[in-house]
Parts: structure tokens; C-alpha cells; sequence
């Protein structure tokens, strides 16, 4: 009973003790005017912000001119603002605004992380309706050899076949002069090169031709048009269209009008080719046009 | 003690005597890269190892290359076409992120084939660097090199963007080059000239190694994927395979399961015994580690099934082991043993073995090539209806057996057309980027299924591996 006695007073005295200790430690601790702790400001271990927001977007021209989606490249961020200087404006990763008109506009991305730290981005938009662009025409050099034989220089390629004459005859050609492709035998060709053409667009060429009748047999004329060579054995190959003229069908008595539609394909430039066959003709008048 | 004396002498004398050939050997076994290439013989070998980086490992071995064999993981399975079987979104697995949208920076799948294809390159590079020590004419194995370099910067620069320029063999004193990202369009120079000699050193001799249509095909590609296409340029590209005359579209199961039919112009070849590839198995139903990854998805599905004409039969077939749901696997690939799903429960009948597949990987098959003569035609505009992109555009339908006249195509039509056409080989990612409709694509498959995807998203983002090795040198793609 003795020993239960002062084991209680023991433990009573040691919990006063302990009681007495936590209440000065939770008093102490707990002061701020304690000089220990004057400099210990709330913020004083934590970190700088190491990887501010920076902001980047991309543009991405939808379906027609006026629909855009803006792409966000911004890195250590997690909000984002989206202006479109249109008066819209978005709060989303990415961005996407559809115009309702024409004119420059000025995006502006604000990217923020979680301590409020931001960083804007701008960029300027110019919202046009693309045009069209027209076909090219491509400009044909002495295309009524109106220059005599001046005029033969640009249609020749010796190693095609030997050049053109050229014709004054009335009734055989229009201007001064014409071509002329003799009888058979001689070999003779003409070929230009002419460019620019708008790849994959339907052209015209237009001339006008005769046939003389000088043999018993009928006559030919081919007109092409060739991806640019200089060698005979890649005509074929590289003819991109052509047309053959009939002296019976042609009749011998008049200069007529012959055309040649062809597709450039993936071509800027292309040659005028023609030649004949059995008997001869005449070539004038050269025009080419865009039928897209 | 005598003999001792003689005994420690003799052996004393023995040591030193012979040990002296013994430590000076010449190495009469041992090959090193710096005197291995004097033949063109031995160059070839260096570039049949460079095709071996593509086709990668054959096995499940984290740590080991898997090359070409994971890149439907991060291609298709990114696209909108195709997911793991059953969708999961806490799905954290590698297999189970791209889907979503989600890839972390940490997912194997996407380190390996980052590690993989540039093992490609680094093996291109050995032959590159030792044409030199060759005194034979080597202008075809330089020609096949830079094909071989080509195809791998293309596929990674559309994967990660800026890319580390590695255009011969890194010492190890070079980590500047190793991971300091310069601009696409440093790339795009490299792919672009490599591929112009390649094309002009090389014929057409193989289909599963390098060839001039190859290079023709695969330059084309390039040309339409410049930031400013060259449209043209790829129209001739496209054309001088078209009037080449070795290549036609074939019976469209055919060409998935005659290998080397008509229609290939690359694949990376496999063999079933000796060179079996994986993702075959994959796309099957638990017959790999996975339970299934690859599996069409409902969008696709609908795709085929309406504008695809007789494709959509051989291109997926319902999974006749999975009962729970109805789910859709890839038809292109199967591998040995499969029976072609006619039981059900499925069985693999034919072999014991339904893990093996030698089916090739088509890298670029003519019909490819006929879409992109459309895309070149078109050339950045909304529609056309030139001749011989409606020519090229109808052949691909008849052999579908889609026979109506086509009279004029707009860029959407396209998209539809390789879509269903090339449906689980890996271009549907790179045709949504290259034509434009990625993120208005993608962005609405996405809502529609609950995911996050965002523009950030259409570039994977750079391995962590590589980041942490760079010691800072090299930057992560946005978003991650």
C-alpha cells in the first residue's frame, strides 16, 4: 500500500513536470517575438521559381481561310489565355477561332503556372481569301516567222533534225513569211522550248497549216508537244501530246486552222515539236492559250 | 635443398622464357571496325546489318531493338485507327497510352524505336565512313547507305521533330552532336539529298533492300512533307515509278499475303523460323505478352465498312475469341497459324507455333504511290479534277471495287481514300499531319472518346533517357 502510495506520487510528479515542460515549449515556440526566429520570414527556404512559363503557339489554317487552330508550345505552364484579337477569346490547351472577315489580326497567348508567374506570346495573323492563282502562258518566240530567216534560229534543234525553211508564197502562209517543211527527204523539223507553264492545266495550241501537193502520196503532218529533249530516240517517251494532219482529209487548197490540246503535267516547260511526212507542208501562226 | 635450388632455377627460366610470343599476339580472330572494311564485299555485310536494325529483334526483350516491329505502337495506334483491345483509361501501361493521347516522356515503347532508329543511322554510317578504304567502284553501296539513313531520319523527324544530326560515326568525345536538337529543315536537307543519290546510284533489283523506285517513292513522300512541298518535283517522283511499268496494284488480299507481289516497291522482310517478327502475334488476341493491342476502332471500323468496297473483308475481322464485347483485329498481318478465324473459339491449327510470322513489313506499295500522284496534283489546293489524278485515284477505287466514275477529288476524298486503303500501316498519322487535318481530326476522335489529346500531342516527346544522359544539352518537345 506504502509502495502504491509513493508510486503515485512518483508518477504525479513526473506528469506535472512533463505538462509544465510542453506548455513552456508550446509557449515558446509559438512566440514570434522570440529574437531566435527573427529572420526565419515564411518564405525564406523556399525555392525560386527555376522554370518560369514561357509561351509559344503555332498557326494552323483549317479546312478554308478563315477557320484557324493554334497549336500551344508553351512549356511549364498550366493556364492559358487565348486572345484573338478579334474580340474572342479561349481558356483552353489549344486554341481555335473561325473569323468572320478579312484582316490582321493580333493573337495573343498568356501562359501562367501555379505561382502566378506569366508569359505572353503574340503573333499576327493576316486573314486573306487566297487567289487563284491565273495560269501561266507561255510566251512563244517567232510564232509567225514574220522575220524571215532570222526568224528560224529559235526553232531549231540540229540534232533533231535540220531546220525550217521559210516560205514567202502567197496563199501559204499569213504575215511575211511562214514555215515551210519540203518534200520528204530532207529531214527538217522545228522545236522550241517555251515556258513557264502551271503544272497539270489544260492548254490549246493553236497554228494554222497546208499541204502541197507535190508527191502522189499523202501527206502528214505531226504537231507535239514534248518534255524537253535532245535525242530522236526519246520522242516517243516524252511527248506529252500530239496530233497528226491528213493531206486527204486536209485538202491542199487552203491554209485551215489546226489545234492541239494537251495537259502540261507536272511540267514548267515544254517544247513545240512538228514535223512531215510523204509531202509537203506549211506551218504559220502559233498561239497557245489556257482552256482552265 | 640442392634440388630445390635446381628446381626453383628451371622454373624460373620456363616463365620467363615463355611468356614472351604469348603476350604480344596477333589478333588473327578478332575483327575491329577500324581494319574490318577493305571489299565491297565486306561493306555489303555492314549494310545487310544496317537492314537488320530495321527489322529489330524478334523477341519481347525490353533491352533489346525491336526497330520497325514497334512502330505501329506509336503510328497507328496514335492515329484514331487502332487501340489496345480493351480501352482502359488508367490504363499507365506503354501500350496503353498512346490511344489516349498520354504518353509520358518515360514510355519504353517510344525510347526503343528512338534507340532503334538510330542504330539504322549509325549503321548506315559505318558503310558511309568506309567507302573510303574500299578501292572498288562503291557507288551503289553509297547509294543504299543513304537510302537506308534517309528512311530513318524521315520516320524520326516526323515522330520527334528537331533531331540530334548525326551524319557519320559519333566518337565518343562528340556529345554536342549527340544531343543537341537542330531544326527539321537540317533534316529535311539530308533526307533530301541522300534520297537524290540513292536515287540515281541505284536499280531495281530488290524489294526488300533499297531500289530506285524505292528511293523514287520515298522521295516523293518527302517532297509532300517539306514545310513548303515541293508538289511538282513529287509528281515526277511519283511518275517515273507509274510509267515505270514493274509495278500494278494486285487482288487486294494478295498483297498482304503473296510476299513481293507486283505492287511492293520496300519492305523490310522476315522469315518465320529464323527471322519471325512479333507484331503479328500482337495484334492477335493474348497470343503475344499482350492481351491484344492494335485493335481497329469503331471509327475505322465504320470507315472501312462504308467506303471501303471489298477492302474492308480483308482488312479487319471481329476477334472470335474475345466474347465480352465486340471488338475488331487487324487482317493484314496474321501470323502462322492462324486459320483465318473461322473457329470459334479461335484455334491455330496449322502450326504449333501461332507467336512466329515471317509476314513482311510494307514499307511502300504502288498504290501509295498512286495517292500521292493525286496529293502532287492537288498541290496545297482544296480539290482537283486533272486527268491523271482521276486516273491514278480510280485505279486504287476499281480494285476496291469501287467502279463508279470518279470525276472530281477533294482533299477530304483523299484523306477517306488512304485511310481505308492503307488502314493499320502506319501512314494515317502522317497523312492527317502532312495534309493538314490533324488537329481538327483528331481533336474531335478525341473528344468523342473521352481523351486528351492536344496539338502538343503530334510530336512524341523526346526519351527521357536521352534528356538525362544530355546533362542538359537537350530540350523536350512542348507539352511533356
Amino acid at each position: 500500500m506504502k509502495n502504491i502510495n509513493r508510486l503515485e506520487k512518483f508518477v504525479s510528479q513526473k506528469l506535472m513536470i512533463i505538462v509544465l515542460l510542453i506548455t513552456c515549449s508550446v509557449t515558446v515556440a509559438c512566440d514570434p517575438s522570440i529574437d531566435s526566429l527573427a529572420f526565419d520570414l515564411p518564405d525564406a527556404n523556399s525555392q525560386e521559381d527555376l522554370t518560369p512559363p514561357s509561351a509559344l503557339f503555332s498557326i494552323i489554317e483549317g479546312n478554308d481561310y478563315l477557320t484557324y487552330s493554334f497549336s500551344n508550345q508553351s512549356v511549364s505552364a498550366t493556364m492559358y489565355l487565348w486572345e484573338y484579337g478579334d474580340g474572342n477569346s479561349s481558356t483552353g490547351v489549344d486554341g481555335a477561332n473561325i473569323y468572320s472577315e478579312e484582316g490582321t489580326y493580333t493573337i495573343t497567348l498568356t501562359a501562367t503556372d501555379n505561382l502566378g508567374v506569366s508569359s505572353t506570346y503574340t503573333a499576327e495573323l493576316v486573314v486573306v481569301e487566297p487567289e487563284i492563282p491565273p495560269t501561266l502562258i507561255p510566251v512563244i518566240l517567232e510564232p509567225g516567222f514574220d522575220n524571215g530567216n532570222d526568224s528560224r534560229d529559235v526553232w531549231r534543234n540540229s540534232s533533231l533534225g535540220g531546220v525550217i525553211q521559210i516560205t514567202g508564197s502567197s496563199g501559204y502562209h499569213e504575215g511575211n513569211n511562214g514555215a515551210k517543211l519540203p518534200d520528204p527527204g530532207s529531214d527538217r523539223i522545228g522545236y522550241q522550248l517555251i515556258s513557264e507553264f502551271t503544272p497539270n492545266k489544260t492548254y490549246s495550241l493553236t497554228f494554222k497549216y497546208r499541204f502541197k501537193n507535190d508527191t502522189d502520196d499523202n501527206g502528214l503532218l505531226h504537231v507535239s508537244m514534248l518534255t524537253e529533249t535532245n535525242d530522236p530516240a526519246d520522242i516517243a517517251a516524252n511527248t506529252v501530246g500530239a496530233i497528226t494532219f491528213s493531206e486527204d482529209v486536209a485538202g491542199v487548197d487552203d491554209l485551215i486552222s489546226g489545234t492541239l490540246v494537251f495537259n502540261s503535267g507536272a511540267n514548267s516547260s515544254l517544247a513545240i515539236f512538228f514535223y512531215n511526212e510523204f509531202d509537203e507542208s506549211y506551218i504559220d501562226s502559233f498561239e497557245i492559250e489556257a482552256l482552265d | 635443398m640442392k634440388y630445390r635450388t635446381y628446381i626453383a632455377i628451371l622454373l624460373i627460366g620456363v616463365l620467363v622464357t615463355s611468356c614472351s610470343d604469348f603476350l604480344e599476339p596477333e589478333p588473327s580472330s578478332a575483327l575491329t571496325s577500324n581494319n574490318y572494311y577493305t571489299t565491297s564485299a565486306e561493306l555489303e555485310s555492314a549494310l545487310i546489318g544496317a537492314y537488320d536494325a530495321i527489322q529489330g529483334v524478334g523477341d519481347f526483350d525490353k533491352d533489346e531493338n525491336h526497330g520497325v516491329q514497334y512502330e505501329f505502337y506509336i503510328t497507328e495506334m496514335r492515329s484514331g485507327n487502332t487501340a489496345t483491345k480493351i480501352a482502359d483509361p488508367d490504363d499507365f501501361s506503354d501500350a496503353g497510352q498512346f490511344e489516349s493521347f498520354n504518353v509520358l516522356p518515360i514510355n519504353g515503347l517510344v525510347g526503343n524505336y528512338y534507340d532503334s532508329y538510330y542504330e539504322v543511322i549509325y549503321r548506315a554510317n559505318v558503310v558511309l565512313d568506309n567507302l573510303g578504304n574500299v578501292s572498288d567502284d562503291t557507288s551503289s553501296i553509297e547509294a543504299e547507305a543513304k537510302f537506308i539513313r534517309a528512311y530513318a531520319y524521315f520516320n524520326l523527324v516526323r515522330l520527334f521533330g528537331d533531331l540530334p544530326y548525326v551524319d557519320h560515326v559519333l566518337s565518343p568525345l562528340e556529345k554536342e552532336a549527340q544531343f543537341t536538337r537542330v531544326d527539321t529543315s537540317i533534316i529535311y536537307d539530308l533526307i533530301v539529298s541522300d534520297l537524290i543519290t540513292a536515287e540515281a546510284g541505284l536499280d531495281n533489283t530488290y524489294k526488300t533492300r533499297a531500289s530506285k523506285a524505292a528511293a523514287q517513292g520515298l522521295l516523293a513522300k518527302v517532297y509532300l512533307t517539306l514545310e513548303n512541298p515541293e508538289y511538282a518535283k513529287a509528281q515526277i517522283m511519283c511518275e517515273k515509278i507509274i510509267n515505270d511499268g514493274s509495278f500494278g496494284l494486285v487482288d487486294f488480299n494478295d498483297v498482304f499475303y503473296q510476299e513481293l507481289n507486283q505492287e511492293i516497291i520496300f519492305a523490310v522482310g522476315f522469315n518465320s523460323l529464323n527471322d519471325s517478327q512479333t507484331f503479328s502475334s500482337q495484334f492477335m488476341n493474348s497470343v503475344g505478352p499482350s492481351s491484344g493491342v492494335n485493335y481497329a476502332t469503331y471509327d475505322l471500323v465504320d470507315d472501312l465498312n462504308e467506303f471501303g468496297g471489298i477492302r474492308a473483308q480483308y482488312s479487319f475481322r471481329q476477334d472470335p475469341n474475345h466474347l465480352t464485347s465486340v471488338r475488331y483485329q487487324c487482317a493484314k498481318y496474321f501470323p502462322d497459324g492462324d486459320d483465318g478465324g473461322t473457329t470459334n473459339p479461335h484455334t491455330f491449327d496449322i502450326s504449333p507455333n501461332p507467336r512466329l510470322a515471317g509476314n513482311d513489313w510494307i514499307v511502300l506499295r504502288y498504290a501509295d504511290v498512286l495517292l500521292m500522284h493525286v496529293e502532287a496534283i492537288m498541290a496545297g489546293a482544296n480539290e482537283t479534277n486533272v486527268g491523271a489524278a482521276l486516273t491514278s485515284f480510280q485505279q486504287v477505287r476499281d480494285r476496291a471495287g469501287l467502279t463508279d466514275a470518279v470525276t472530281e477529288i477533294s482533299l477530304d476524298d483523299l484523306l477517306l481514300e488512304r485511310r481505308v486503303e492503307l488502314a493499320f500501316e502506319n501512314h494515317r498519322l502522317f497523312d492527317l499531319i502532312r495534309l493538314g487535318r490533324a488537329e481538327s481530326t483528331l481533336s474531335a476522335y478525341s473528344v468523342a472518346n473521352g481523351f486528351g489529346f492536344t496539338a502538343s500531342d503530334l510530336l512524341l516527346p523526346i526519351p527521357q533517357n536521352e534528356v538525362n544522359l544530355s546533362d542538359g544539352l537537350m530540350t523536350q518537345n512542348p507539352g511533356y
